[in-house]
């Protein structure tokens, strides 16, 4: 894994380097969310849209409306809505930030 | 064939000709400018078709191919088998190439016939001189092969060159080139390259080699990566996607010098130093939101301006002393990177838009290693090896964001940058291998490796908020950050082969991990977003895999094997305060596991010597569970167990490769890939199902017309079905149609001449971005090889 990491970040080297905070995903390996033998999608992206996310980020059902969904204890209904998780607004520092500890910048 | 997002180092391959995206594979037959080696290229082909009856031992005929001399000498019924650069007069290649109708090479009940590639291979090698080995080559060689072609593209011509890794309009260039003189008999010079427009493909090597003395070797190459400039897509707006109307790509570079020496007997040694950049504009996928008739999606496309430069010092040392192999790899890195943006955040009735977030970042580090290993061959049954790494990263980054609107002017938004933040980690790496054959027929490797990293980050940063146009309605909020992190990992390896078993390969693999980290975060900045959080996370990972290959007859062999692997990790929060109403996320989660299986089988056929199919088959499947803490005081969520989402795959695929008659060759492969990611419990109009089906089909043909010209032809298609219809969010599965045609010839023209000439028809759909990324292309290529020595 760290090894399939070392292969990637001879060229990726801006996406591997250290971060103040980093996206713990890059700890199991870039092949976590990205095929490096190809992928119909952008950016090798194993999937496109925000299911790529909710496979570790735990969303629960409100206490509302039914169907609404919380990341944590933060409602993102309606951000689900709109778009992708990386959307611009959004947490668009997805391999990790250094100003900011919800990856937006 | 599958069609993909390339990775940027297989797209630099693309030109014009040989990497059009239908991959003519065996149909890309040799040319006369490419130079073969007859150990590399020519051996392997008459180790398999021809050496058994034409080797030293009892030559059919007479005729032998294993030595020069007696090759040109011919056999019992020709003196002209072979005639250097004569390719058109040398009886061999009628033999193979199927164009003698009472003599063909291989007979059929001996062989299996060789494909045009072979025979194109064996056609160049002859006209090149018809060298056997490697010392004998001619003085003086050189070569060039210039190219010209036209592409003409209706419909979305950004996307084309996105997926082609081509521009449209005519180019062309030089595709070829190479020079080579032995200029005494040890030493040898030569440089080689090409240079194409409009993709801004250029490469030119030099090399200087004195044999047991050293070399100086150098280069420069470039290749440019284009990008489509569109966002998303949503069918119930007006216009229901955007473009930027930007021409984006990035050029792609490096500068190489190496100075080696390669004295017997005494160390190795290589001193080089490379320079890599990446410059232009690349899409990205923070697309901005856009807003008509009170609904919002994020489809608005953004670009990135990057400038990346990145100087790397190198010394290699390697030695034999006594039984022991040593080697030591030193590097210093060198890096600056400066990022530029403008995002739009807001679009709403235009033109233009309404916010637009500007944002300037830089990192410049600088890197040191060393990586240090030994090798000894113990017994003949065991050789182990031991190794090192040392590294240290010291970096800054730098970060300037503001908000302004159409026209230019601050407006409301955040205001977030920081004068410098300090970057740092050190990393040890101790690893100790073993490979054992306790056995005739099993081989044992085993490998243990201790890692420990340590990284800091700091500094300060100012997180405003408001708009500075209105009076008091400006938030200045500075604040530190500040984080580091502790991580010690060990692991193991095991990997054992049996080939004992007549025909039948049995292995076992397996690799363990145990990662421990010690973490600490905190942004202090008197936001809701402010937060102190300690972290101990331990996670076990292993990943096992048992199988075998059999091949019981020679038409027929079969394998499979079976994978499993599993990563838990369990969190213990330490600390976790949000002094001003945050949720501290993510320190609510408390246990992850990710599980994966995988069974993959095989079944190679070659029911008859000039036809084989393989078939395949993989299946995958992966679940995410995790455990939480309650969210919400246990008003939103209880805690505990959750299912986070499952992903499953098959995969099956045919290749039909077959040679009907001796001129004609045929090569096909269908693949058929069908996915499913599903991370809600439930049916959601917001987060639907990620699922759907891939074709392809690649296939690729050559004829050989006579001893001068060659046909082939290649198609390619692709069909993607991801689409999505998701009442509440917006459809991101991909869906498109994609064909690929290439046609053309090659003949030799003269002694040091031939030409090749290709059509190429290329045709995409995408029905789920509205069709705005549809293209149709045609081209024309030409290329002259001229070759003297």
């Amino acid at each position: 894994m760290a090894q399939m990491n070392e292969s990637c970040a001879e060229c990726h080297r801006e996406q591997t380097r250290p971060f103040v905070f980093e996206h713990p995903a890059m700890r199991e390996g870039c092949a976590t969310c990205h095929n490096p033998h190809g992928s119909i999608n952008r950016m090798m992206l194993t999937q496109a849209d925000n299911n790529l996310c909710l496979r570790c980020h735990a969303q629960v059902q409100g206490s509302g409306a039914s169907g609404d969904f919380y990341i944590g204890s933060v409602d993102h209904t309606v951000l689900l809505q709109m778009g992708t998780c990386w959307s611009a607004g959004c947490h668009t520092a997805v391999h990790g930030s250094d100003v900011d500890p919800r990856l937006r910048y | 064939m599958k069609i993909v997002q390339c990775h940027w180092k297989n797209l630099a391959a693309l030109f014009l000709f040989s990497a059009l995206s239908v991959s003519a594979g065996e149909t890309n037959l040799i040319s006369s400018a490419e130079k073969i080696s007859f150990d590399r290229d020519v051996r392997p082909i008459f180790e398999e078709s021809c050496f058994r009856c034409h080797g030293p031992e009892k030559p059919k005929s007479s005729f032998r191919l294993d030595d020069r001399q007696a090759a040109l000498k011919g056999g019992d019924n020709n003196v002209d088998d072979v005639v250097p650069g004569h390719s058109e007069q040398s009886k061999l290649i009628l033999y193979v190439g199927g164009l003698d109708k009472e003599t063909i090479m291989p007979p059929p009940d001996r062989g299996k016939p060789l494909t045009p590639a072979q025979v194109a291979v064996l056609r160049a090698w002859i006209d090149q001189g018809a060298v056997w080995g490697t010392n004998s080559e001619p003085a003086l060689v050189f070569a060039f092969e210039p190219a010209l072609g036209w592409i003409g593209v209706s419909g979305d011509n950004k996307k084309f060159r996105e997926l082609e890794g081509i521009h449209e309009g005519a180019g062309g260039g030089v595709k070829d080139f190479s020079m080579s003189e032995q200029i005494s008999s040890d030493e040898k010079f030569s440089v080689a390259g090409h240079a194409l427009a409009p993709e801004n493909d250029y490469k030119l090597t030099l090399a200087l080699d004195k044999t047991d003395v050293g070399f100086v070797r150098g280069g420069f190459e470039e290749w440019r990566k284009y990008y489509d400039d569109t966002g998303g897509f949503y069918p119930g707006f007006s216009p229901s996607t955007f473009s930027l109307d930007r021409d984006l790509h990035l050029d792609i570079g490096r500068i190489w010098i190496d100075f080696g020496l390669t004295q017997p007997g005494d160390p190795q040694l290589v001193l080089g130093y490379e320079y890599q950049f990446r410059q232009g504009a690349k899409s990205t996928l923070a697309w901005g939101t856009v807003s008509q008739g009170g609904n919002s999606k994020n489809i608005y496309p953004n670009a990135e301006n990057i400038s990346e430069h990145t100087h790397i010092f190198k010394v290699d040392l390697t030695h034999e002393w006594n039984d022991w192999a040593l080697e030591d790899h030193a590097r210093v890195e060198v890096y600056h990177l400066g990022e530029s943006r403008n995002d739009v955040m807001a679009f709403s009735t235009g033109p233009t838009p309404d916010v637009i977030e500007r944002v300037n970042q830089s990192v410049h580090y600088s890197l040191g290693a060393n990586t240090f290993r030994v090798e000894n061959q113990i017994k003949d049954w065991w050789l182990a090896s031991a190794g090192s790494l040392f590294s240290r990263y010291d970096g800054t980054s730098f970060f300037n964001q503001n908000a302004v609107d159409g026209s230019g002017a601050p407006t409301f938004g955040t205001y977030w940058r920081t004068e410098g933040i300090t970057l740092e980690r050190d990393s040890r790496v101790v690893s100790l291998a073993n490979l054992f054959l306790p056995v005739k027929g099993l081989s044992i490797s085993t490998a243990v490796q201790c890692e420990w990293t340590h990284e800091e980050g700091s500094g300060n940063v100012d997180l405003d908020f408001g708009d500075p146009a209105i009076p008091g309605f400006f938030f200045p909020f500075p604040g530190t950050v500040d984080a580091n992190q502790n991580r010690t990992e060990f692991l193991e390896s095991f990997d054992a082969r049996y080939v004992g078993l007549p025909q039948t390969v049995l292995f076992a693999e397996g690799r363990l991990r145990q990662q421990s980290v010690g973490q600490f975060d905190e942004a202090n900045n008197g936001t809701v977003d402010a937060v102190q959080q300690r972290t101990d996370a331990l996670n076990h990972f292993y990943d096992a895999r048992v199988g075998f290959t059999e091949s019981p007859r020679t038409w027929i062999e079969w394998g499979a094997h079976v994978r499993r692997r599993d990563s838990t990790t369990g969190y213990n929060h330490l600390v976790d305060n949000s002094p001003f109403g945050g949720d501290g996320y993510p320190a609510f989660i408390r246990h992850r596991d990710v599980a994966m299986n995988e069974i993959e089988g095989r079944l190679v056929l070659r029911p008859i010597y000039w036809m084989s199919a393989r078939l395949t088959y993989d299946w995958d499947l992966s679940d995410f569970s995790t455990v939480t803490d309650p969210a919400g005081g246990g008003v939103i969520s209880p805690g505990g167990p959750i299912f986070d989402g499952r992903t499953e795959s098959h995969n099956a695929g045919l290749t039909l490769t077959f040679t009907p008659v001796q001129r004609f060759y045929f090569s096909g492969t269908f693949t058929y890939d069908r996915s499913r990611t599903a991370t809600t419990s439930a049916a959601s109009s917001e987060v639907v199902p990620y699922r759907g089906d891939i074709f392809t089909v690649g296939s690729s043909a050559g004829y050989i017309l006579n001893e001068k010209t060659d046909l082939n032809v290649a198609y390619n298609f692709s069909r993607s079905a991801y689409g999505q219809n998701n009442s509440a969010g917006i459809p991101l599965g991909l869906d498109f149609t994609r064909h690929e045609l290439l046609v053309g010839l090659t003949r030799k023209l003269t002694k040091n001449l031939s030409g090749a000439l290709h059509y190429q028809f290329s045709e995409y759909s995408e029905p789920s971005a509205g069709n705005v990324n549809n293209f149709t292309a045609h081209g024309i290529f030409a290329t002259l090889n001229f070759r003297w020595q």
